[in-house]
């Protein structure tokens, strides 16, 4: 076996020298089409264009992959110069070899990126190599290529159509050698059309074994941006991965894909130190007990490893560098995940049920439970069971009460690591409402000025979010924010806040000011504006169209009422109709007066977290609506004497 | 100020740290406080000991007590390394409120990260840091760090203060008496005790009880308020290369030397400037042409590998790549300008939003290259990294700064132009005629110059004509998803920027007047409008109100009103006049047309102090004024 490895390598080093990768545009030669492009019709404020990007992966006969990647772009405008530097990121294990760059010039006149203009980057596990193209003029053609060498053939990357700027072709080829098998995953395959194609050719890498060259391509696709309020965009592109599975011939049987009972094998292999039972663990628990009692122990363990263990940014998964629970408690710090494992194993130190659970955070973009690769996740939660009940728990989410996440934690799905087993699961949470409320009672002086009383109070994410911002600044800065924000000329007299430590209950606070000028008096005509604390003034969506849907961090619920004393001798003299529509948003605004006490109430809810694409108009619309409602004034005038 | 002038010696007892590591409980050995702000440092202590004019130790031991969770950010460090500055050894001590040892951080323990700018491709700096915490209070982080110079060029400023208390700050130089340096203080008022030991100064700064440096909104540069200490060696050198800072001209000679890059043109670039030559003989019309093709012709690249950093490029190496940094593209543009017979000078810039330069302390203070051409009658500026300027116009990062220009002949300082309230214009004319259910049918111009106009120049450029129409219609303050362009026309906005930069549009506005059953609601401020939240809020202000320029706000509305309404109530015409600035709103109704008018004017980019109560007062007239609505009724 040795032997055969031996030949295996040198027959492979020797191919090496002799092989040339193939490219379908060949470096250099620019077509007369090319040269002559100026502008886009289908995208006319281009301000450059991907005239063509190529992948092509080579699987080797040591296992390795060769991606070769090829991309030429052409500057339509001095605006579109910042595509002239670039950043070639890659895995800290791989390699980048060949990397070539030229900007060919309008006259065809070509400048090198010399090797000492390419500088090397590297951001822990990521490293990169940057240049800027020489020359660079409108009507330039920048061109470069580069060969990424790595030893993990079972992690090939996805290839993405779509750029940020139009391109006019992007190709993908894999060369694979007769005896591998492979799988094919394409996401959003509905955007655009991938050409498939597959022949049998010849490779000097594989002389005796015609492999076969799988190609897919795209042509024409407009270029993609980010949007306000949407998910990932890698979550929206049409990707393709190519996944070998296995690889077979008379020697040799190898098995490379990877699937879940493997992949959550290794996982609580890794996780195994971590959920251990031990003294030190039962010494918390016991703490705990003693000072807290019994009782729903479970929150008492969460609140403890939540409260008092402090949150470090790494982001390690899995791996030597993952802490032992017990350098947790010994050091009062951990990562989100330390912090979680640290958790599990001492509510299992307390005889309870409870397991890591696996999810890709929204943030990170979504997890697709047919591609058995664990490196799709990137957090861990902890499942817990309390008799029938299921919670789902992060002791990360510092201000997030027990049995509850926060937004980016609320994946669609995740992966249950039991312990002879795995169990893809939706993560189900306790209905928790996200709502801002603002009572106020006001006393209207005739100068315009008003007296207030308000109670502020903040639910679910709401909350979670204010009492991170409390945690962070001085009270009475953040007391001046609020008033200061909004009022020009506001005077604090008072302030309370109440239930901030308990983390279940509505974060409130309780203010007591007075505004200035802020109702507008023309004689005995004051016009005033109800809604001080919720109105919103700007339509967040401008944009008529978009691409992507629109999703929201939670669902939303405000309301704001307003009790309003006159001066003895005014009355109401008009109000606007009361509002009330439920379409897209709900949203109420009512009136009523009683003597001289004015009422308004204002009812403000985004019931759910997806608008689709065709919903878009019309939410923006409601949006529209809303901040018509929201500017509207009741008049008050003064009684005839 | 020479330090030798001012040195009192004094013999001291050494002091002698004693910190006791590992699991021992030691008690309060590292100097635990009782204190209720967030955190606060218990002791920073700095050693600067100079070896040679080419290397020095740094060394700091550094201790703070964290009290809450808001004063966790004061535990974390970053420690810099570049190509002449070196860190040889770091470690971070965390320690729980009993003095316990939690955790040690050894060097190979700190992360370490590429630390450049997102304007810079590429820069040889990187830092090292930790970000040690715990969640139980108060506890104590101690930091050593050992750093080593390789150039006195760097002699690291002491800056005792922070943004928490400080308990103690001492910085500690250990140099040969033959070696003679400079100290310029700024906002610090503290005297040195010393020790004369064989061939060695052993000098120490001490602070004790050290109040908090305090933040405010729209303040002056940091660097500019904040206690400090720098120094300057009187010799030192760079890779090999000697200088000294006893002078400016000391100075002017060193940079001299080291930024003399290869000024020879190639061909192509010298028949340009031939071009120039041949078509114009006013010497500001061939700056001008020669800064218009810089423009076009080059961008903005910067890549900072050590001695790079000061020394730019060959002009040949600019002109091949149409790259460079600023000192790159000044360059080339110095050997264009001399090509076509005008002498040009680098001029190097503290740009700022680091505070002005300390003419009385000679040192490397510069973090910028534009290029100057004294004429006849004045100096034209030109800013070469700029893509949409005008020859002789700077941006507000280098306005009235005293820059340095390396005359050959005799560098010097001179201060650039500041541009006033008039050269900042946005001028906005809106003219509609508004129906009695609110819509507007509307055509406009925004007229913008200097500061303004470069600002909203680089903004359109790089937005696509949908984003732009989307941009035009954020401008409505209010409402803008309800904005329909039916024109947009951008006119001066990639040519001839010496003229203003004109946007007119024409659209139709729904529901522009807010309408109940018996009025109509109109509020005049559509595209300028001062909110709540942009008045400065401290009651007890410590500084002065610094804005980035001076300005002018001209708002123009003339709307033909609904023949079936009336005007009820009006808002009130203000006159709010200061020594500062004014604000001034106006509106006459004629035959059913309202004209409406505002002005704001911000006479000087910086208020002092003393006008600051007045200065809120005018803010909050502002903001209630462009708050009140004109109110028509049926």
């Amino acid at each position: 076996m040795m032997i055969s490895k031996h030949i295996f390598i040198s027959l492979f080093v020797c191919m090496l020298i002799i092989s040339i990768p193939v490219f379908s545009n060949e470096w250099g030669k620019v077509t007369p089409a090319e040269r002559e492009l100026t502008t886009v019709s289908e995208d006319p404020d281009a301000d450059y264009v991907v005239l063509f990007e190529k992948g092509e992966v080579v699987i080797t006969p040591d296992f390795m992959v060769d991606f070769y990647c090829h991309r030429r772009i052409k500057i339509l405008s001095e605006n579109g110069f910042d595509a002239a530097d670039v950043e070639i990121r890659y895995w800290h294990e791989d390699k980048i070899k060949d990397l070539q760059a030229h900007t060919i010039l309008k006259d065809g006149k070509k400048i090198k990126v010399r090797g000492k203009e390419i500088y090397k980057k590297q951001d822990q596990k990521m490293k990169s190599k940057v240049f800027a193209f020489p020359g660079v003029e409108v009507g330039a053609i920048l061109e470069y290529r580069f060969v990424q060498q790595s030893k993990y053939i079972i992690d090939i990357e996805p290839w993405y159509f779509q750029n940020n700027a139009y391109t006019l072709r992007s190709e993908l080829e894999v060369l694979l050698p007769k005896g591998f098998q492979y799988n094919v995953t394409i996401r959003n395959p509905n955007q655009i059309e991938l050409n498939p194609n597959q022949i049998e050719t010849f490779s000097a890498m594989y002389p005796k074994r015609k492999p076969t060259l799988f190609t897919w391509y795209a042509e024409n696709i407009p270029g993609i941006k980010n949007e306000a309020y949407m998910p990932p965009l890698k979550d929206y592109l049409t990707s393709l991965r190519f996944q070998i599975v296995s690889y077979q011939d008379i020697y040799t049987n190898v098995k490379f894909l990877r699937n879940w009972t493997d992949e959550t094998k290794k996982l609580k292999k890794t996780y195994k130190n971590h959920l251990k039972t031990s003294k030190e663990l039962q010494k918390v628990i016991d703490k705990l007990i003693e000072k807290k009692g019994k009782k729903n122990i479970e929150m008492s363990v969460f609140a403890f490893v939540r409260s008092n263990i402090a949150t470090s940014d790494s982001r390690v998964l899995w791996g030597k560098d993952l802490k032992l629970p017990i350098e947790v408690l010994k050091e009062g710090e951990g990562s989100r995940v330390e912090k979680n494992l640290l958790l599990i194993a001492l509510l299992k130190q307390a005889g309870f049920e409870a397991q890591p659970f696996m999810i890709s955070t929204r943030s990170n973009g979504q997890f697709i439970d047919f591609i058995a690769d664990r490196r799709q996740f990137n957090h861990l939660l902890v499942h817990l069971r309390v008799n029938d009940k299921i919670f789902f728990l992060d002791a990360g989410a510092r201000y997030y009460p027990f049995g509850s996440l926060p937004p980016d934690d609320c994946a669609d799905q995740g992966m249950l690591l039991k312990e002879e087993s795995y169990e893809l699961k939706a993560i189900t949470l306790p209905k928790l409402a996200h709502s801002k409320g603002a009572d106020t009672k006001v006393v209207l002086h005739e100068s315009g000025d008003l007296s207030c009383q308000t109670t502020l109070s903040y639910t679910g994410h709401f909350g979670a979010k204010l009492r991170a911002d409390l945690a962070e600044e001085d009270e009475n800065d953040f007391i001046d924010e609020i008033l200061g924000d909004r009022f020009q000329e506001v005077q604090l007299d008072s302030f309370k806040i109440i239930n901030r430590n308990l983390l279940a209950m509505p974060l409130k606070i309780v203010l007591h000011y007075q505004i200035k000028n802020y109702v507008q008096v023309a004689g005995e005509l004051m016009y005033m504006n109800p809604s001080i604390f919720h109105r919103i003034e700007k339509n967040p969506f401008h944009k008529k169209s978009r691409h992507f849907p629109v999703f929201y961090d939670v669902t939303i619920y405000s309301k704001e009422t307003m009790q309003i004393t006159l001066p003895s001798n005014y009355s109401v003299d008009e109000v606007p109709l009361s509002a009330n529509h439920d379409r897209s948003i709900r949203y109420s605004a009512s009136y009523s007066a009683d003597k001289n006490v004015f009422n308004y109430k204002r009812v403000f809810r985004i019931g759910k977290r997806k608008y689709s694409i065709d919903e878009y108009p019309h939410h923006r619309a409601a949006y529209d609506r809303v901040v018509e409602y929201d500017s509207n004034h009741i008049v008050f005038k003064r009684n005839a004497d | 100020m020479n330090y030798d002038g001012e040195l009192k010696l004094k013999y001291l007892t050494q002091v002698l740290y004693i910190v006791v590591f590992g699991f021992v409980t030691v008690t309060f050995v590292l100097g635990q406080v009782k204190s209720t702000a967030d955190a606060v440092v218990l002791s920073d202590d700095i050693t600067f000991e100079i070896k040679s004019e080419n290397k020095a130790i740094f060394r700091r031991h550094l201790k703070v007590q964290i009290n809450r969770f808001g004063g966790q950010e004061y535990g974390y460090n970053y420690i810099d390394e570049s190509k002449y500055v070196n860190v040889k050894n770091v470690s971070c001590f965390l320690w729980n409120e009993n003095e316990r040892l939690i955790k040690e951080y050894k060097k190979e323990d700190f992360r370490q990260t590429d630390y450049f700018a997102d304007y810079i491709l590429y820069d040889d700096a990187k830092y090292y840091w930790v970000k040690p915490s715990r969640n139980t209070f108060p506890y104590i982080v101690e930091y050593k760090i050992e750093q080593i110079f390789k150039s006195l060029l760097f002699w690291p400023s002491w800056r005792p203060q922070w943004e928490i208390e400080v308990k103690r700050a001492s910085y500690r130089l250990i140099i040969d008496k033959n070696l003679k340096f400079n100290v310029f203080k700024q906002k610090i008022d503290v005297k040195p005790e010393g020790v004369e030991r064989g061939k060695l100064w052993d000098i120490t700064w001490v602070m004790n009880d050290i109040k908090p440096f305090i933040k405010e909104r729209y303040m002056p540069p940091i660097n500019e308020i904040r206690m400090r200490l720098a120094f300057a060696p009187s010799q030192f050198s760079l890779e090999g290369i000697k200088g000294r800072l006893v002078s400016w001209d000391d100075y002017g000679d060193w940079i001299g030397r080291i930024f003399s890059a290869d000024m020879s043109l190639p061909a192509e670039a010298v028949n340009e400037v031939n071009r120039v030559n041949e078509t114009v003989i006013d010497p500001y019309k061939k700056i001008d042409m020669l800064y218009t093709f810089l423009q076009h012709y080059t961008r903005y690249v910067a890549v900072e590998l050590g001695l790079n950093g000061f020394r730019p490029r060959s002009v040949k190496s600019t002109w091949k790549n149409r790259y460079g940094d600023c000192k790159e593209l000044s360059t080339l543009m110095i050997a264009m300008l001399k090509k076509a017979g005008i002498d040009a000078y680098p001029a190097f810039v503290r740009t700022n939003d680091l505070g002005p330069v300390n003419l009385s302390f000679p040192s490397a203070q510069f973090n910028h290259v534009i290029v100057g051409v004294p004429m006849k009658a004045d100096t034209v500026w030109l800013e070469c990294t700029a893509k949409k300027m005008a020859a002789g116009e700077l941006p507000y990062g280098d306005e009235g700064c005293q820059v340095f220009m390396l005359d050959p002949r005799k560098p010097s300082f001179v201060k650039t132009p500041i541009s006033g309230a008039e050269d900042n214009l946005k001028k906005a004319i809106l003219r509609g005629k508004l129906t009695s259910s609110g819509d507007l049918d509307f055509s406009g111009k925004i007229e913008l110059t200097g500061n303004q106009a470069n600002f909203w120049r680089f903004r359109y450029s790089n937005l696509n004509s949908k984003e732009r129409e989307e941009s035009i219609a954020a401008l409505f303050r209010v409402g803008r998803s309800r904005v329909v362009l039916e024109s947009l026309t951008f006119i001066n906005l990639d040519e001839l920027f010496h003229e203003p930069f004109v946007i007119q549009f024409q659209g139709n506005f729904k529901r522009f007047a807010n309408v109940t059953s018996n009025r109509l609601f109109l509020n005049p401020n559509i595209l300028n409008r001062m909110a709540a939240d942009e008045i400065p809020r401290e009651k007890d202000r410590q500084y002065p109100v610094h804005y980035n320029y001076a300005f002018t706000e001209s708002d123009s509305l003339i709307i033909e009103l609904p023949n079936s309404m009336t005007i009820e109530t009006s808002p009130s015409i203000t006159m709010e006049e200061t020594s500062f600035g004014y604000f001034h709103t106006n509106y006459k109704i004629d035959k059913h047309t309202l004209n409406y008018s505002r002005r704001f004017v911000l006479r000087n980019s910086e208020i002092p102090l003393s006008n600051y109560n007045e200065y809120i007062k005018m803010c909050q007239k502002v903001v209630q004024q462009d708050n009140a609505q004109f109110v028509l009724k049926r």
